[in-house]
């Protein structure tokens, strides 16, 4: 078959990659380094190639394909047909294999031209990783196999991933993120190989760590977004063990995207920085694991299968890799720098990494410890979302308010007046935030402390956004355009780390406001029977079924009478597939910025002419996913690529210098 | 043509509410004590799902589960006593939060154990500059040439603006 059969290729030109550029980097010679280039390209081609055999076999509706006749369905619409590439395990791990031939090769093409030895070490290693994913496809996980004789039909595609269109984009922006962490991998592994990572590799090493965060951001956000929307208990992080698999690299990764400005300006924690940066990678690969091998139950997991053992061998090898290259190369990237006061931003930065390791630690040891009680005591316990929100919470409420308190400590030792006079108005304006909440009516220690914080931080932030404008506009004359342009673009990571502070503000507080503050009730109506929430008005009017090509589904239709008065009629449903019988419910959202009005079907009787709901009202709520252009923007904000002049300035290291070159301030201070 | 036949068939029975959940849940108590209700519901797990709460989850299971601890709190039992009951029935696996006791201690004190020992390593870190060194903001004072405008010249920031501006 042609598409094993490239997967096989693929598999060769990675080993053959791999070999080559390990041991010519190790070597030290540039000999291998083309071949090594043409390996990428090779192994990259391959993926493609077999991604596009799998997806012609699915839209041709090919049964004879082990894959297609698992998930295909001549009844499925073209789309979701498409999508089913990545519904089930084999072809979701098919689908990584793509993503990662396309990372691989976009980073050899762009950094084509850097030191070919750390080029052949970095793609050695990325290309290692290759191999692993292509045997992957190749055995355990094996879409190609033949079925015979050949069904006429398939069972169709999981029905919870046909139920909603964010199922299109959620999980490659969510692969995406995870594959993309192999990059950051080789990278740092180049670096610990030779012993040495100067600022010239840093760059990359954060750019594309960049990346794969934008990509793990995004995903991770709409996959709420798609749990809210689909799943209909009302929630849309339930701290499952598939959420804080995506959730761990997430934590680490953010770690490593702070620590690298302390490693940039202060030639410290050079050492933690890429412990951070493979942490990143083996966290993405343990949580595949623990999610895909079948070792816990999940509500996202349509997969499972026997990879858990070849997932556990690659696991070890990759402990053993990253400790050993840490300890033996670690003594090479001593500190230069040093830490002089506790009121500086080097130091906040250390807090916000203690922070964001804590949580991390937190997640993998709840996530892990029914595992560990099961193993030591014999006895099945849960780790569930009542543990998860109490270690959080805290962590959270830490995280916002080292956000506030680290872009106003400036770098070394600090006049404590001024930095104390800066602290004066956005502390005050988060105070007078609270007061107005709890005079407004709202109580609880947490929400008010989230709101009063998420004022101060909003101003400090804007703060900085504002000041580089403002001076350009008034000591250079700039118009506003121009000014906003030029101080954007002359320090792109700190503009863009803010414009991302203030999205994460604006989930942090409405996470906090629709947890804290939301109504709920449930119900079983007659027809035209009534029930009240929160001011809205539900009124039950009656069924209707209806068809669709790949279900059939029954909707209750709900009269909703907002609290100002406007009528709108709502239809949570419950969907029938063929291939499940259970039914699937679908609930119905009625959106505003203000709230969102939730209804789920829970149950209905034609006979008794009743219907039962589950009715929440969840405050702010949709503001979790209104962040994600401010997520993005800032972003791509500070990804997009200077100008080479710039970067050459900002890569010369100020050698071996604490105090770093005056004029390049505003740029390295990217928060 | 098949497919067509079967699903309208389908249809057709789900009309009749012969493929349709059945059993709704128990009607809400009173409030005080259905806050009760829904506060206990959070911190059981369903018996069939997937990790999430009795509270939460839509499966029947959850549903029935629901109204026990309806029917508990009506009978006006303590919450322990009810706790009590889900734990033998269904075993420790039933609470979502271990109980904080024995080996459990680890998973509830692993957390605080890392903060306090990273607080520890961070507070050794520091290394105040010896007496007369200037500080560092001092050394990194705008240049003569720089305009420093008398309001804000103490704002370190504004000064590495104002240097960024230079170039």
């Amino acid at each position: 078959m042609l598409g094993y059969g490239l997967v096989l290729a693929g598999l060769a030109f990675a080993a053959f990659g791999a070999i080559l550029g390990l041991v010519g980097g190790l070597r030290r010679t540039d000999a291998s380094y083309p071949w090594v280039l043409r390996a990428v390209w090779g192994f990259a081609a391959c993926m493609i190639g077999s991604n596009l055999v799998m997806v012609e076999a699915l839209i041709n509706h090919d049964f004879s394909v082990k894959y297609v006749a698992q998930v295909g369905s001549r009844a499925t619409p073209l789309i979701y047909t498409i999508v089913s590439l990545w519904s089930a395990l084999e072809g979701s791990i098919l689908f990584w294999g793509l993503i990662m031939g396309v990372y691989l090769a976009a980073f050899a093409f762009v950094h084509r031209r850097e030191h070919a030895r750390y080029m052949q070490l970095a793609l050695g290693t990325m290309l290692a990783v290759g191999v692993f994913f292509a045997f992957l496809i190749a055995g355990p996980a094996n879409p190609w196999g033949a079925v015979s004789p050949v069904p006429a039909d398939g069972p169709g595609p999981n029905p919870l991933l046909q139920n909603h269109f964010l199922m299109i984009i959620h999980p490659p922006m969510l692969y995406a993120g995870y594959v993309g962490m192999t990059v950051p991998f080789g990278v740092a592994v180049a670096g610990l190989l030779r012993g040495e990572i100067g600022e010239a590799w840093m760059a990359p090493l954060r750019r594309w760590t960049l990346i794969a965060w934008m990509f793990l951001t995004l995903g991770i956000v709409l996959g709420s977004w798609w749990a809210y929307a689909v799943l209909g208990w009302g929630g849309y992080w339930a701290w499952d063990p598939v959420e804080n698999a995506s959730f761990l690299p997430w934590l680490t990764a953010t770690a490593f995207m702070h620590s690298t400005m302390v490693q940039e300006r202060k030639r410290m924690l050079k050492l933690w920085t890429l412990s951070l940066a493979l942490a990143s990678f083996v966290l993405t690969i343990l949580g595949t694991f623990m999610t895909r091998s079948g070792i816990f139950n999940s509500v996202h997991s349509f997969t499972q299968s026997d990879i858990g053992p070849t997932f556990l061998v690659f696991i070890a090898i990759l402990l053993v890799v990253c400790i050993g290259l840490l300890a033996t190369r670690g003594h090479l990237l001593a500190p230069e720098g040093r830490l002089t006061s506790m009121m500086s931003r080097e130091a906040s930065i250390l807090v916000n990494n203690l922070v964001f390791v804590a949580i991390t630690f937190t997640v993998l040891l709840g996530t892990l410890y029914p595992l560990v009680s099961e193993a030591v005591r014999g006895i099945r316990v849960s780790v569930g979302e009542p543990y998860f929100n109490k270690m959080a919470v805290p962590g959270g409420i830490a995280v916002l308010f080292l956000m506030g308190v680290g872009p106003v400590l400036p770098w070394g030792t600090p006049d404590k007046a001024a930095v104390r006079r800066q602290f004066l108005i956005p502390a005050a304006v988060g105070l007078v935030i609270t007061i107005a909440c709890y005079a407004a009516g709202l109580r609880g220690v947490y929400p008010l402390l989230t709101f009063g914080l998420g004022g101060f931080v909003t101003v400090i932030t804007l703060r900085e956004l504002a000041v580089p404008v403002r001076v350009r506009m008034t000591e250079r004359k700039e118009g506003l355009v121009t000014a906003v342009a030029t101080a954007t673009s002359k320090a792109r990571r700190r503009f863009g780390g803010y414009v991302v502070h203030l999205g994460i503000v604006v989930i942090i507080v409405a996470v906090a406001a629709s947890s804290a503050y939301v109504k709920h009730t449930s119900g079983t109506l007659k027809k035209d029977g009534t029930m009240m929430l929160d001011g809205y008005q539900l009124k039950y009017v009656g069924l209707s079924s209806g068809e669709e090509p790949h279900r059939t589904f029954v909707a209750a239709r709900l009269e909703v009478t907002a609290p100002n008065g406007t009528v709108s009629e709502l239809r949570p449903r419950m969907n029938y597939y063929e291939r499940s019988t259970d039914p699937v419910g679908t609930p119905a959202v009625r959106e505003s910025p203000k709230e969102d009005l939730y209804v789920s079907l829970m149950a209905f009787s034609e006979t008794t002419g009743t219907a039962s709901f589950n009715v929440w009202v969840f405050p702010l709520v949709g503001w979790i996913w209104y962040s994600l252009p401010l997520l993005l923007l800032g972003t791509l904000i500070a990804v997009w690529p200077q100008r080479r002049a710039a970067m050459l300035r900002a890569d010369a290291p100020p050698v071996g210098a604490a105090p770093p070159l005056p004029g390049t301030d505003a740029e390295r201070g990217a928060a | 043509m098949n497919a067509v036949l079967v699903s309208l068939t389908l249809a057709l029975s789900l009309a009749t509410g012969q493929f349709a959940p059945q059993q709704a849940a128990s009607d809400p108590l009173a409030p005080a004590q259905e806050a009760r209700v829904q506060q206990l519901a959070k911190k059981l797990r369903c018996a069939v799902c997937q990790g999430l709460s009795v509270a939460d989850s839509p499966s029947s299971m959850a549903r029935a589960q629901l109204d026990k601890v309806r029917e508990l709190v009506s009978a006006g039992k303590t919450d322990p006593e009810i706790v009590d009951y889900f734990v033998a029935r269904y075993g420790e696996w039933v609470l979502l939060e271990p109980r904080a006791e024995g080996f459990n201690w680890f998973v509830w004190l692993g957390p605080v154990a890392l903060v306090l020992g990273g607080l520890f390593v961070i507070l050794k870190q520091r290394q105040p500059l010896p007496e007369g060194a200037t500080p560092a903001e001092a050394a990194q004072a705008p240049s003569p040439s720089t305009p420093a405008p008398s309001t804000d010249d103490a704002d370190p920031y504004l000064q590495a603006v104002r240097r960024e501006l230079e170039r």
